[in-house]
């Protein structure tokens, strides 16, 4: 049950016998209101517990596209798992130049932790999911305190490095044509690195990068599926798969099941297809 | 007739669409979305069933948040989702009302100024979008009709007007009786006072009440918390359906759900297997 002072339920909708609910709350680390989306499965006794996948979303989202447009809640009804998709960026902020480009900003947040003004008092995804959001669903919600972390593109860029950054809370990862490699990407060396981190700081910009990370990743072993479409119009200006898959290559920790799905371009129509491939790649890690 | 592909995008191996055209028949650039299964071989063609959605809905709702690619896929049916109304038409009050004008165009074609002359679904669904697929689409001609809301009294209504075109009917969630409730802003701007008689013919309740052709079965599903209920008497068909020998009912009263895309989304599955089974091999 959630507790009443911390989190403000804004809907609750019955989808394949479970709930897709809707929560409020007041973010510390983000420093303003924030809604996620959680999907709930029906409970077959009062006390199931749930492992948890958290659902990193893309560019110009909220935490309404992935609800609506993956029919992702299907699958996690029938491997019973609860679902929590976070907002992409803090909202609310009225941040100067905060709306002014759809790849930076507003819906835009990156999954990082912003080391420079204004950005700093508020973006710091990076510490949401990682740490707040974690805490929260564990306080709230029946969970066996297993998660999982998957996500499309910025998500998958996201799910990746907090994944890989914190191989102890997030036991499983997958992704959906993710942002590979930030910092080899005029995006990420003109726009979200730059802009967020600076460019003072450029020794800080890799452990944002899971190309990176995956480098010099020495924790447990990780298996992560990969699906991205060949006719994905980010692919060679954003995406980079190769290089992750390079990286991963290089390093036998690391297992990297890139698929590369012919036809298939970056949209919603792409994920609904292999979402369930995807909760079943998560439910088989952590029900080991 | 020149259709322009507006968009088309690969998902559960088959191709989502969208076309534009010029419709003769509403007498404007007109959108509808066609998902259609991968051929195996070369030549195959497939049954067809229309989606019509509900107000407040465009071409684009049904293929982004019900999931029915994937059955549409698995059952090898293609499908065809058409706008709720005439667009950028702009009329005096189009947009006074969610349940009026633009994007609720309630399948029927209207008598009255000044929507007569482009508020003319019901001919667009009945004749000039099916001959449009046919000649342009790998159909058997085999064709069957489902709608959401608004959509389910136009599917009902459609069906059992032409009950040879649209073989295989269900709905969810269906607008059963809107004449009970729709008098004033409903069917007396589209069709007028002195036509009253005419409204009929629009009500799915009541065209099951006169329908006398080839034995139907209408498959519903609705939930028992739809915050529409009072406004969509699913109870209203059941017992005009019980006096019609020409008719049965399947009502599937579903314990929880509300009337959004989560209920159709989680329940459109079992209607694409319903369509599949009863329009047969093709």
């Amino acid at each position: 049950m959630a507790g009443a002072a911390s989190l403000e339920l804004v809907s609750s909708i019955k989808c394949f016998n479970g709930f897709q609910k809707v929560y409020k709350h007041v973010s510390k680390e983000l420093n303003c209101s924030m809604n996620f989306s959680l999907y709930e499965p029906v409970a077959a006794n009062p006390n199931d517990k749930f492992h948890v996948l958290f659902y990193l979303s893309g560019l110009t989202c909220t935490e309404q596209n992935f609800i609506q447009k993956s029919s992702f809640q299907r699958f996690a009804g029938e491997q019973k798992l609860i679902v929590v998709g976070p907002d992409t960026s803090p909202r609310g902020c009225n941040l100067p130049g905060e709306s002014d480009r759809w790849d930076f900003g507003a819906s835009a947040g990156c999954y990082l932790d912003a080391l420079v003004e204004p950005w700093s008092k508020h973006y710091r995804m990076y510490s949401y999911v990682t740490k707040e959001l974690p805490a929260l669903i564990k306080e709230n919600f029946p969970t066996t305190g297993k998660f999982g972390i998957f996500g499309h593109s910025m998500g998958g860029h996201g799910a990746m490095v907090c994944g890989l950054r914190n191989p102890e809370l997030f036991l499983s990862i997958s992704a959906f044509a993710p942002i590979c490699n930030p910092t080899q990407t005029e995006w990420g060396k003109d726009v979200a690195l730059k802009n967020y981190l600076g460019e003072e700081n450029k020794d800080k910009w890799n452990i944002y990068d899971s190309t990176e990370l995956m480098k010099t990743y020495d924790g447990p072993e990780r298996n992560i599926l990969v699906d991205q479409g060949d006719d994905d119009e980010f692919l060679k200006t954003h995406l980079l798969p190769e290089n992750l898959k390079a990286a991963a290559e290089a390093n036998p920790k690391i297992q990297v099941n890139l698929r590369m799905q012919p036809g298939y371009n970056h949209s919603y129509f792409f994920i609904s297809t292999f979402i369930s491939d995807h909760i079943e790649h998560h439910a088989k890690i952590l029900n080991a | 007739m020149e259709l322009e592909l507006v968009s088309s995008e690969k998902c559960f191996n088959g191709f989502q669409k969208i076309y534009k055209h010029c419709s003769k028949v509403t007498k404007c650039s007109m959108k509808f979305s066609i998902y259609i299964p991968q051929q195996t071989y070369s030549g195959e063609k497939f049954n067809a069933i229309f989606f019509l959605s509900g107000v407040m809905c465009n071409e684009q709702n049904f293929i982004f948040k019900t999931g029915f690619q994937r059955y549409a896929s698995r059952e090898r049916i293609i499908f065809i989702g058409p706008d709720t109304s005439p667009r950028n038409v702009d009329l005096p009050g189009d947009r006074d009302s969610w349940v009026f004008g633009r994007s609720a165009g309630w399948y029927l074609d209207s008598t009255c100024e000044p929507w007569r002359k482009n508020y003319r679904m019901y001919s667009y669904i009945t004749q000039e979008l099916p001959e449009i697929i046919r000649q342009v689409f790998p159909t058997t001609g085999k064709f069957g009709i489902c709608g959401h809301s608004m959509g389910g009294n136009g599917a009902i209504v459609c069906s059992l007007r032409n009950p040879l075109l649209f073989q295989t009917l269900s709905v969810l969630a269906p607008s059963c009786n809107p004449i009970s409730w729709g008098q004033e802003i409903i069917f007396k701007p589209y069709l007028g006072s002195e036509n009253k008689e005419s409204w009929n013919q629009y009500d799915a309740a009541e065209v099951v009440k006169t329908y006398k052709g080839p034995h139907k079965k209408i498959f519903v599903d609705c939930g028992s918390d739809d915050e529409y209920l009072q406004l969509l008497l699913p109870d209203k068909l059941v017992e005009t359906v019980g006096l019609n020998e020409n008719l049965e009912i399947q009502l599937n009263m579903r314990e929880g759900y509300n009337h959004s895309y989560f209920f159709v989304a989680t329940f459109i599955e079992d209607h694409i297997k319903y369509h599949s089974a009863a329009l047969g091999n093709q």
